[in-house]
């Protein structure tokens, strides 16, 4: 394989489209882009939040230098070399996860179960593994059949999700696993599943809903969500969650300024290093910040699907497609977890909270996604 | 190669994805959509709730609790002021578990009971401004010791703070009073004053005495601090600062001099009697050795002295003994060390000047004799035949303390040597009604004083008084008990100490207080001058005050005056007094020390009254002991050291006091020092 891709290297490329010099260096250039200036909106939002000491400031620039790194890797491997090796490596992440909830190598922190101890490597969390692994594999599986899918290769696309979503949730990790759920989801979505399972799960979802509405949810449950775009009722609302709505509704149109907000420098918001990140952003850029980072969001949105769209085999369109989709689902369960729509489930801001693994996971998903932009040609 | 080898751009699976891409492209859109309009409502549409309840998180207003006003003696000697205290404080939101934090102190410095109960007490009530103290004045060598070890004691710190001291102890406690922590008695009554504002900040208030009598003045403003706090509630900074103002300092009559003398003459009077008591012991042992020897040991005089500047009606001395430290107060007095103090015999508590109830016994001669002589019940010249019996109409006859009587005598000479059964026949004749007004007009049997922290009336008996209280008609019996003081009678040092004032002055009321004047803030002088607190008492004969006046002289200048044991050899004035020997009810049912020893008689209580100089009066003093020898014998020589202390000049010489009435107060405090030293330099 090595030998061919070396041949191909020197092969004549007359017959094809001109290939731009980042095209050659594997780097798609409006994400490389838009990811920088993420990771810069992200820095100038840690650096007021971890003030003091910047401690962690300096580590997640060591995360981040890892992530680019990891990312730029990953955008210089083959998307087939993924695809062929993803199976390997979600097993291994089922059998870690197996490992983490059944046997003493798991440790336990915060009443979950979800880091595996590994002698020599040291800590980390399986579920990262099915995180990058589990779309690959879906979208490898699905793309091996015709456009619409068949109901029952669907099926087993759905068990492939559904084994990891459940050991996930057992740790517990609710947040997690649903999370995973929805990138496996979404790559079915894509897949082609036909329009009627489609309305038909829509309608199922609908009438479930409303059965939930009546029979499964508490009085003050339904409150709460009957109050999604209603501020005034967060007097019944956790600590936490006051705390943040202050942080965010107290910034206003332009924000309290660089360095300046009170709730976040003051330690009124907790975690607000981490998953509630975009409180420092509102508080201190106000409503106008928070537009700029949403926008650029979107253009990362955008050209991952245009990637989607554009790329060179239907692995790769459900690939990118999903990969994009599963970044959009963090950023939108992140900031309506914190600004009080949904209840609190530990998603972080995408490249903007601080945490190691989160970063390169992220990082290394899109160096995915620039691989299937560079390599479109299949080249 | 399968599949994968299609060419991208027109593979038939491209529009496909192209739908779906859109779909969720929408999809995405809408959801954005619901983020701003989330982030709308919360950033634009209730900024301004949101942008106050940021406000309020971040800061606090703390209060500062004013410095409390100074109380100073006739000198400029602090009575009560402030001092340093390092405090051992707890930064309560960083300790979790006490009973650890306890001993983790207790390897540096000592923690007794008292001070886990108060720190337990008080810890509830902390705002986020303050620490909880656990351990009020620090020494030096605790202070070294904490703050080397600090690394290892987390959560605490050592603080600076004011705190109330009485640099004499226990010498005026009963007089200046002291403070304590406000409990919710005090608390209720600050509310029901609205005074709330007023006590944000401070944790202490007046609780007997003239810091009671006095506590708005003393208490001064709170101040406050805007700060920035954290969300544990450490201050992070200053934001802005109003400082407090310091209460008023309150300038006293009282004079450390004249009320130490009279102390150390208490103390004299007592190793005196110990010597007695030890002596007598001694003979005993010597004469029956059978019994084994005992050590004697008599603990200390009971009793009252009050002092009145007879010009100003100041009170210059205010004691009473055996009294007790009151910084413990300030603090928090322990638990065992104040049960017992106040389970005493002694009741060191028990203000003996102002609250402390005794029959006066012949200290009322001169003032019924007066009324008596004054309203025509008597004359001056009439004499009387003392026979040592006294017989009443029922039969019943009543002796004189003297056996076989004093003869043929007049009223000078009954006051002199203090003859009973001439004031059983002045008493007899009067009736009740007449000594009634005429005692009411010195102000016995009412409260007169000023600012004495809750002075009792003591009683002027009446005939309602006796129906209301023993549901008894009034016999003429009691009436003539009236005319030596017993009976009915109740009077405080305080009352006899005015009364012989309104004697040295001639009927002339005032108002008797402690206090002289105190300093504004900006250095005004205020002098307290409350009204007279009665109107004079106007006799229809005015001559009749200086003959008393004699007759009371006599009381100590006569041979045969009930007194005279004062040495009056080196007297630079003359002294003008009443000695009174009354029964000590309060003891009948104790057994004493005394006594065994002395015998009987010193279960009486002695007083005297007396003032000095005689033809201008200047100083009048009432003194009682309880269980002692006989008023003229252990109380008059302390009262002779009072008017010396007083009256004399540090060349022994008697005092000009008609120039020292027309020099300004004296003002030696260092706040005020400031004003003077601009005024100064503007010359």
């Amino acid at each position: 394989m090595n030998n061919s891709d070396f041949s191909r290297q020197t092969s004549p490329q007359g017959l094809r489209k001109p290939v731009s010099i980042y095209q050659k260096a594997h780097i798609d250039l409006p994400l490389l882009l838009i990811v920088f200036v993420l990771i810069g909106l992200g820095l100038i939002a840690l650096y007021s939040a971890d003030y003091n000491g910047l401690h962690k400031f300096n580590r997640q620039l060591a995360n981040l230098s890892v992530g680019v790194v990891v990312m730029l890797f990953f955008s210089r491997v083959h998307p087939r070399h993924f695809q062929y090796w993803s199976p390997i490596v979600y097993l291994i992440g089922l059998v870690m996860l197996v490992l983490v909830l059944y046997t003493p190598l798991g440790v336990e922190a915060n009443k979950a179960t979800r880091w595996l101890k590994v002698p020599i490597i040291g800590r980390f969390q399986p579920s990262e593994i099915i995180k990058l692994s589990l779309p690959i594999v879906v979208a490898g599986y699905l793309s091996r059949f015709a456009v619409p899918v068949s109901i029952k290769y669907v099926a087993v696309a759905l068990l492939i999700i559904v084994i990891p979503t459940y050991l996930i949730n057992r740790q517990p990790d609710l947040g997690t696993s649903l999370l995973i759920a929805a990138s496996g989801l979404v790559v079915i979505f894509f897949a082609g599943l036909r329009w009627r399972w489609i309305f038909l799960s829509i309608i199922i979802g609908i009438f479930g809903s409303i059965a939930m509405w009546h029979y499964g949810l508490e009085v003050y449950q339904q409150k709460r969500v009957l109050a999604v775009l209603d501020s005034s009722d967060t007097l019944g609302a956790s600590y936490h969650a006051n705390q943040a709505a202050i942080a965010i509704g107290s910034g206003g149109w332009s924000g309290k300024g660089f360095l300046q907000g009170t709730q976040s420098r003051l330690n009124f918001v907790p975690e607000n290093h981490t998953d509630y990140i975009i409180t420092v952003i509102a508080e201190e850029f106000g409503f106008v910040g928070f537009l700029v980072l949403l926008i650029i969001y979107l253009l990362l949105i955008i050209r991952g699907f245009y990637i989607a769209t554009q790329a060179y085999n239907n692995f790769q369109r459900y690939l990118a497609a999903s990969l994009t989709f599963t970044f959009f689902i963090y950023v939108f369960v992140n900031i309506a977890m914190v600004s009080g729509i949904l209840p609190v489930v530990g998603v972080p801001l995408p490249l903007v909270s601080y945490g190691g693994t989160s970063v390169v996971t992220l990082l290394a998903s899109l160096g995915v996604l620039m691989s299937i932009s560079t390599h479109r040609h299949n080249e | 190669m399968n599949h994968q080898s299609f060419s991208p751009s027109n593979h038939p699976d491209k529009r496909s994805i192209r739908n779906r891409v859109l779909l969720m492209l929408l999809l995405t859109f809408i959801l954005s959509t619901v983020l701003v309009m989330r982030l709308h409502t919360l950033q634009v549409k209730d900024y301004e709730r949101y942008s106050t309840r940021s406000e309020d998180n971040r800061i606090h207003s703390c209060p500062i609790a004013p410095t409390r006003g100074v109380i100073y003696d006739v000198n400029g000697e602090i009575l009560a002021g402030n001092v340093t205290s390092f405090n051992l404080v707890v930064l309560r939101h960083k300790i979790r578990n006490d009973e650890k934090l306890f001993e983790e102190v207790k390897k540096y410095v000592d923690l007794s009971d008292d001070e886990i109960a108060h720190f337990k007490r008080k810890k509830d009530y902390v705002g986020l401004c303050d620490f909880v103290i656990l351990k009020s004045r620090l020494s030096d060598i605790e202070i070294a010791v904490l703050s080397a070890n600090r690394p290892f004691l987390k959560g605490v710190e050592i603080e600076a703070s004011l705190i109330r001291n009485y640099p004499f102890n226990e010498y005026f406690a009963h007089s200046v009073g002291y403070i304590g922590s406000r409990n919710d008695r005090d608390n209720k009554r600050i509310d029901e004053n609205l005074a709330t504002k007023q006590y944000i900040g401070t944790k202490i208030i007046g609780k007997t005495g003239l810091e009671k009598e006095y506590e708005p003045l003393l208490l001064g403003a709170p101040g406050n601090m805007i700060a920035e706090v954290n969300s544990n509630g450490r201050i992070i900074r200053e934001l802005n600062r109003e400082h407090p103002k310091t209460g008023k300092n309150l300038h006293l009559f009282l004079d450390s001099k004249v009320q130490l003398t009279a102390l150390n003459e208490l103390e004299n009077s007592r190793l005196k009697i110990e010597k007695k008591a030890q002596a007598q012991e001694r003979a005993r042992f010597e004469k029956d050795p059978s019994k084994p020897f005992r050590e004697i040991h008599v603990p200390n005089i009971k009793g009252a002295i009050v002092a009145i500047d007879v010009k100003t009606g100041g009170i210059v001395a205010m004691i009473s003994n055996p009294s007790f430290d009151p910084n413990p107060f300030v603090t928090g007095y322990g638990f065992k060390a104040y049960q017992v103090l106040s389970e005493s015999k002694d009741k060191p508590f028990l203000n003996r000047a102002s609250r402390g109830t005794y029959a006066p016994a012949s200290t009322i001669k001169p003032f019924i004799g007066l009324g008596a002589v004054d309203k025509g019940f008597v004359s001056w010249d009439k004499k009387f035949n003392s026979t040592g019996f006294y017989e009443l109409k029922n039969g019943n006859s009543k002796k004189d303390w003297k056996k076989g009587g004093h003869g043929l005598i007049d009223l000078q000479q009954a006051i002199t040597e203090s003859v009973n059964t001439y004031f059983y026949d002045v008493a007899y004749r009067m009736k009740l009604e007449p000594i009634h007004e005429t005692l009411a007009n010195f102000g016995l049997g009412q409260v007169t004083a000023h600012d004495i922290y809750a002075d009792l009336p003591g009683l002027n008996p009446s005939r309602q008084w006796k129906k209301d209280n023993r549901k008894q008609s009034w016999y003429p019996g009691d009436t003539v008990n009236l005319g030596i003081g017993q009976g009915y009678f109740l009077v405080s040092p305080m009352q006899m100490a005015i009364a012989t004032t309104i004697m040295a002055r001639k009927g002339k009321w005032f108002s008797p207080r402690l206090v002289d004047y105190y300093v504004e803030a900006d250095g005004t002088v205020i002098t307290v001058s409350p009204p007279p607190a009665r109107e004079d008492y106007v006799l229809n004969d005015q001559r009749n005050w200086d003959k008393m006046h004699k007759a009371m002289e006599q009381v100590i200048y006569n041979s045969k005056g009930t007194a005279k044991i004062i040495n009056t050899k080196d007297l630079k004035y003359r002294i003008a007094g009443k000695t009174g020997t009354g029964q000590n009810v309060s003891l009948s049912d104790e057994s004493h020390y005394i006594d065994t020893q002395i015998g009987s008689k010193t279960r009486d209580n002695a007083w005297f009254v007396s003032f000095a100089p005689a033809d201008n009066p200047r100083l009048a003093i009432a003194i009682i002991l309880e269980n002692s020898d006989h008023g003229g014998s252990v109380a008059a020589p302390i009262a002779r050291k009072m008017f010396d202390a007083y009256l004399l000049n540090e060349n022994g010489q008697l005092k000009d006091f008609s120039t020292i009435d027309e020099v300004e107060p004296q003002i030696n405090i260092q706040m005020e020092n400031e004003q003077i030293h601009e005024g100064v330099a503007g010359e």
